[in-house]
């Protein structure tokens, strides 16, 4: 199996089945990180298509760091959420769509359970500072290591960690609060 | 205490990653048990409901499709453009060689200093840049010039915003990328990279490698310089240029910005 680097450098060259898994491996956790964002299913869908044409056109000019390749994609994706929400004046209203894919095996009961949860979780986010707010969801959203958190954002992985504990800690009280 | 907890906190939750459970953490961290617990409680509810969030299933493969025909037509496009533009520049190169061979480097080349992308001269001008290049003794000239030709073509999307002409600006914010990537590599490495099967380019290949300290010193200070100018010129056309050109004009000074960071990083080391 090819390492991400050989995709990479494949895909640098113009080869679109290299990209092509690179779409395949990363576009769910890009998609997911934009949704909590912008908390609307089609605005989301709209970025996240963007931020893979943008880094189709973009890719020829790609170096490899030693950084996971969606490091690269999350500073995009980060770029086109910074515009989306300036051009809607900052205004964040976090309804999400009914239109939600939830996990094809869940039951109904389980669908609304679920379908509950993130809508909860998509506000207590939203009250979180932005720089928690954007930890948090690239961490436990998109799955990103410290290192790679700290490198999507340009923060320092020290500056991480705090945020991070911050936010859980802002997240629990804000559940508590809730009861 | 609290720079310990958000330590302990990370490998707890890289724990939970690995499978382990929160009693297992909470039985090797008995001192933080207390406040880890409702911590390692709500990461693990965060993840549950953010892994409820995936695309649709449509409308992934519509992304797909999407960007299939997008790369399809940048193939048919790339494949005429590639070869009809290498002829071209090489002819270029070679005819404004000859010519400024017979006119001394005057007339046209000084005419063609000031010309903008759209006007005749600035295929002219291009090419002299190419001239230059071949002229150049050093990989630390050469990186010099490469600076100098990214502060160009700033000014040159400046002008565009200016006049709200932007069509050109998403190819000219990539040529700044271009000439930053030739500062640290070197314009032949890059050009060996993109046509062969050569390995990527890296820092340790550059032209740093052999230069003297000195002279790195001296290319990073003209990059610090190069990117307050180019970005001074940009974010001063902001507020001279259309509505409709700041689209284009924003993303050209994010991406320059970056583009100069990037550079600025490699060549000063992590």
């Amino acid at each position: 199996m090819s390492s991400e680097k050989d995709v990479v450098a494949r895909a640098i060259k113009g080869d679109g089945e290299a990209f092509t898994q690179l779409y395949e491996t990363n576009f769910d956790r890009i998609y997911r990180y934009i949704y909590l964002r912008v908390g609307n299913i089609s605005e989301a869908e709209d970025l996240t298509q963007e931020v893979f044409v943008k880094a189709m056109g973009a890719i020829s000019s790609y170096r490899w760091r030693n950084l996971p390749f969606i490091s690269w994609l999350f500073r995009i994706a980060r770029n086109q959420v910074i515009d989306y929400l300036r051009k809607r004046d900052k205004v964040v209203t976090q309804e999400l769509d009914d239109n939600i894919t939830l996990h094809a095996e869940s039951g109904p009961a389980d669908i609304t359970e679920r379908k509950l949860e993130t809508e909860k979780l998509a506000g207590l986010i939203d009250k979180l500072s932005p720089a928690q707010r954007e930890v948090i969801i690239l961490r436990f959203s998109s799955e990103l290591s410290i290192a790679e958190t700290a490198n999507a954002l340009g923060k320092k992985q020290g500056t991480i960690k705090a945020l991070q504990y911050t936010g859980i800690m802002a997240l629990r009280n804000m559940v508590l609060e809730d009861k | 205490m609290t720079q310990q907890m958000q330590d302990v906190l990370v490998r707890c939750i890289e724990r939970l990653s690995a499978g382990d459970r929160v009693d297992d953490c909470l039985r090797d961290y008995p001192e933080q048990a207390s406040e880890l617990k409702p911590l390692l409680q709500t990461t693990i509810a965060v993840r549950r409901s953010c892994s409820a969030i995936k695309p649709g299933v449509e409308y992934k493969a519509r992304v797909y499709d999407y960007l299939e025909q997008l790369y399809c037509d940048r193939q048919a496009r790339k494949g005429w453009g590639w070869s009809f533009f290498a002829w071209h520049r090489h002819w270029a190169v070679a005819m404004i060689a000859v010519v400024l061979v017979l006119f001394s480097s005057m007339g046209m080349v000084m005419a063609s200093a000031g010309a903008l992308p759209g006007e005749s001269l600035y295929t002219i001008k291009l090419a002299t840049e190419k001239v230059r290049l071949m002229a150049s003794v050093s990989d630390v000239h050469d990186a010099k010039l490469h600076i100098q030709f990214a502060e160009r073509r700033a000014d040159e999307i400046a002008w565009l915003a200016r006049e709200g002409k932007t069509e050109s600006i998403p190819a000219l914010t990539d040529e700044i990328g271009n000439q930053l990537n030739y500062v640290i590599f070197g314009s032949r490495a890059m050009k060996n990279f993109q046509g062969g099967d050569s390995q990527l380019p890296s820092t340790e290949n550059s032209w740093m490698g052999s230069a003297e300290k000195g002279e790195v010193t001296e290319v990073i200070e003209l990059l610090h310089q190069s990117r307050e100018k180019s970005l001074h010129e940009l974010n001063d056309a902001l507020s001279q240029s259309s509505l409709m050109a700041l689209p284009s004009l924003e993303q050209a000074i994010r991406d320059t910005s970056q583009a100069y960071d990037d550079t600025l990083l490699m060549l000063e080391g992590d």
